[in-house]
């Protein structure tokens, strides 16, 4: 622990983690409604005790790394690919959000797979990202026709 | 026993009608292919594929939901032993032996019997389920709000410790999964929670967002590389078979595992991989040549192969039956059947009779059709393995997203499901399993429904949760699995210490 391995082990952090989350999950339900019937605080008691299990394990966790210092569950944090591609997907992730209604199933879905396959296939395959991008757009867009889920193709002015 | 034969009977003139034998097929080829590729295992096939799945009326989309997920289970397989990638945990086992075979040049036969023990296990599967459901379902029926949520806690301690063996990070993520339960209205009083003032929070987190979330995205962002090439695969074979003594010294460890395999599907949390590597190391302690094993030894193929099929159908007992998913693909399938307005649980043998003994047939007959589909199309099939990583990732993200809206018709629950992939990497990153986060997410909502109607029913006497042999028998098991850890890491050290004296 002294050479900073306190930080980077997964024990550790997982502990660390689940005390924040349950932590903040207990507070934030202090700002919910009282019933307005029966017991004022029944719909609360369910998200408090969820939320003490989460920061007992948490704390468990992190004593037991102090305790007994894990260092087979050492982990270091590098920037992959697979952070790379979880950015880039969320980021269109959003953008598929916010352009699906507006401007219709076809030209929002073509945008959102033509971006990732550009994005994760790079610039020298815009061929094969393009055909990619209209295929999956037409043909989803007819299955789930065929299927009775029609979906709007362009945007109604 | 009568009884439940002409049931059967019932169920296969259900299943064997033209519209249903196309789902199963349909099914088991898709499932196939899904289970072929790295990293799209069961429960992310169903899950993608859960939209296509809702024009088909229940008995339809859960006879071709399950044909994904034993498809999946044959197609797993092909992947390890022709790549030594596997499609997902439970057929890892399969690389050990399967892998080496084709590289000795017998990729004909570790196809061939990965495909046969396959059928076998799920044939035996298949006639356990039928006579084990039953007396489950009915015995379930005794229960009441107190023994439900004294096997839920059961079901959530038991996932939260098998799933990778580190209970107190199992804890951790079924605490999580609960809190993912609380969000919206209060069913008891009416009180929103953890909306944060969204409207479309106010019925609640689907929990496909977060079955979706976990397994397409996170399996996307993890294979997604600039540098994925085609793979190399071999595509022409001989024919897909096996040998009299390769028969003869497989049958028994095919046999014998099955049983195993779909014991171990009934439990919460255990799963494939399990089963799998269970049969594995069962049979090289077993065998008269354990040195064998790992250099192309064909029972280090086959065991593995039926229990991790046996296993698939073993999974599903609990999920009917009790109305509690021991798995992620079980529990897809359970969100497919409450949307559909069905309750799984043991009504649901009484008032959907139909339903139940049609999918118990179709486990007969998508078995079949597996093995068909596996054995001569393997040489086809197996092209889908050469599908470039470029266009199928990108494909799977779409499909996922799509998948989301046609739950919800909404493209607000595309912010969430981009929260459960991201929640769903930092998860990995910290060795936290998912599974009962899935799990808790499912079953929170229902536990805290019985936990307090129980309250309500006793006038707040907390007695009730401990006044029948059912809820005392399922907390003592609560208690066993929560000191087992204790009790290993304790006779660890009792005998490391004398070896290192």
């Amino acid at each position: 622990m002294t050479d900073g391995s306190l930080l980077r082990n997964s024990r550790f952090l997982a502990g660390l983690f689940a005390v924040v989350v349950g932590a903040a999950w207990g507070l934030a339900s202090f700002s919910m409604r009282d019933a307005a019937l029966g017991d004022p605080n029944a719909p609360k008691y369910f998200p408090w005790l969820v939320s003490g299990l989460c920061v007992v394990c948490g704390v468990a966790l992190i004593v037991s790394e102090i305790l007994k210092p894990g260092v087979a569950h050492l982990v270091t944090w590098e920037f992959t690919s697979t952070h790379r591609a979880a950015l880039i997907g969320s980021a269109f992730g959003v953008l598929y959000a916010l352009t699906f209604e507006p401007l219709g199933f076809i030209a929002s879905t073509t945008i959102f797979i033509g971006g990732i396959s550009f994005a994760y296939n790079g610039v020298k395959r815009w061929k094969a990202n393009i055909i990619t991008a209209i295929g999956f757009a037409i043909i989803v867009f007819f299955i789930f026709t065929w299927l009775g889920k029609p979906l709007v193709a362009f945007p109604e002015f | 026993m009568i009884e439940i034969l002409q049931n059967l009977a019932y169920g296969f003139t259900i299943c064997l009608t033209p519209e249903n034998l196309l789902y199963v097929t349909l099914g088991g080829a898709v499932g196939t292919v899904i289970g072929m590729l790295p990293g799209l295992g069961p429960a992310t096939g169903v899950a993608v594929l859960l939209p296509m799945t809702y024009f088909m009326g229940p008995t339809g989309a859960l006879i071709t939901m399950c044909g994904i997920y034993y498809g999946a289970m044959f197609g797993g397989s092909r992947a390890s032993i022709l790549l030594n990638t596997p499609g997902d945990g439970a057929a890892v086992a399969a690389c050990f032996d399967g892998y080496p075979m084709a590289r000795n040049g017998k990729a004909e036969s570790a196809l061939a019997i990965s495909a046969i023990a396959s059928f076998i296990g799920g044939l035996i599967g298949a006639v356990i389920f039928v006579f084990a459901a039953v007396y489950v379902a009915r015995f379930a029926l005794r229960f009441g709000p107190g023994e439900y949520f004294a096997l839920m806690i059961f079901a959530l301690v038991a996932t939260a410790s098998l799933s990778r063996g580190n209970l107190l990070r199992g804890l951790v993520s079924t605490a999580m999964g609960l809190m993912v339960s609380t969000i919206g209205l209060d069913g008891l009083t009416g009180v929103d929670r953890y909306t944060f003032g969204f409207l479309e929070l106010m019925g609640g987190l689907d929990f496909l967002i977060v079955i979706i979330g976990f397994y397409a995205l996170v399996e996307v962002y993890k294979c997604a590389n600039p540098k994925t090439v085609t793979r190399q695969v071999q595509t022409k074979f001989g024919p897909i078979w096996i040998t009299k003594e390769e028969w003869r010294r497989c049958l028994m460890p095919i046999l014998r595992q099955a049983p195993i395999g779909f014991l171990i599907g009934v439990l919460p949390g255990a799963g494939g991989t399990m089963a799998s590597m269970m049969a594995y190391s069962n049979e090289k302690q077993l065998s008269k040549t354990p040195e064998a094993f790992g250099k192309g030894e064909i029972v280090g193929l086959a065991a593995p192969e039926s229990a991790n099929n046996a296993c698939s159908i073993g999974a599903l007992i609990p999920m009917l039956t009790l109305g509690i998913p021991g798995s992620g693909v079980t529990a897809v399938m359970m969100g497919a059947l409450l949307m559909l307005g069905l309750q799984p649980g043991p009504t649901l043998f009484q008032d959907h009779p139909d339903i139940v003994w049609g999918l118990t047939a179709s486990m007969f007959v998508g078995n079949i059709i597996c093995a068909i589909i596996n054995l001569p199309l393997a040489s086809l099939l197996v092209r889908v393995l050469s599908v470039p990583g470029r266009i199928l990732y990108p494909s799977v993200l779409g499909l996922a997203y799509l998948g989301i809206y046609a739950i919800s018709d909404s493209a607000f629950d595309f912010y969430p499901l981009i929260l459960f992939g991201l929640l769903g990497l930092v998860l990995d990153f910290l060795d936290i399993p998912t599974s009962p986060f899935i799990l808790a997410a499912i079953v929170g909502n229902m536990m805290e429904t019985n936990f307090r109607r129980a309250l309500k029913m006793s006038g707040g006497d907390m007695g009730v949760f401990v006044n029948s042999s059912i809820s005392i028998v399922l907390y003592l098991l609560t208690i066993i699995i929560l000191l087992l850890p204790l009790y290993r890491s304790w006779r660890a050290r009792h005998t490391t210490v004398p070896s290192a004296v």
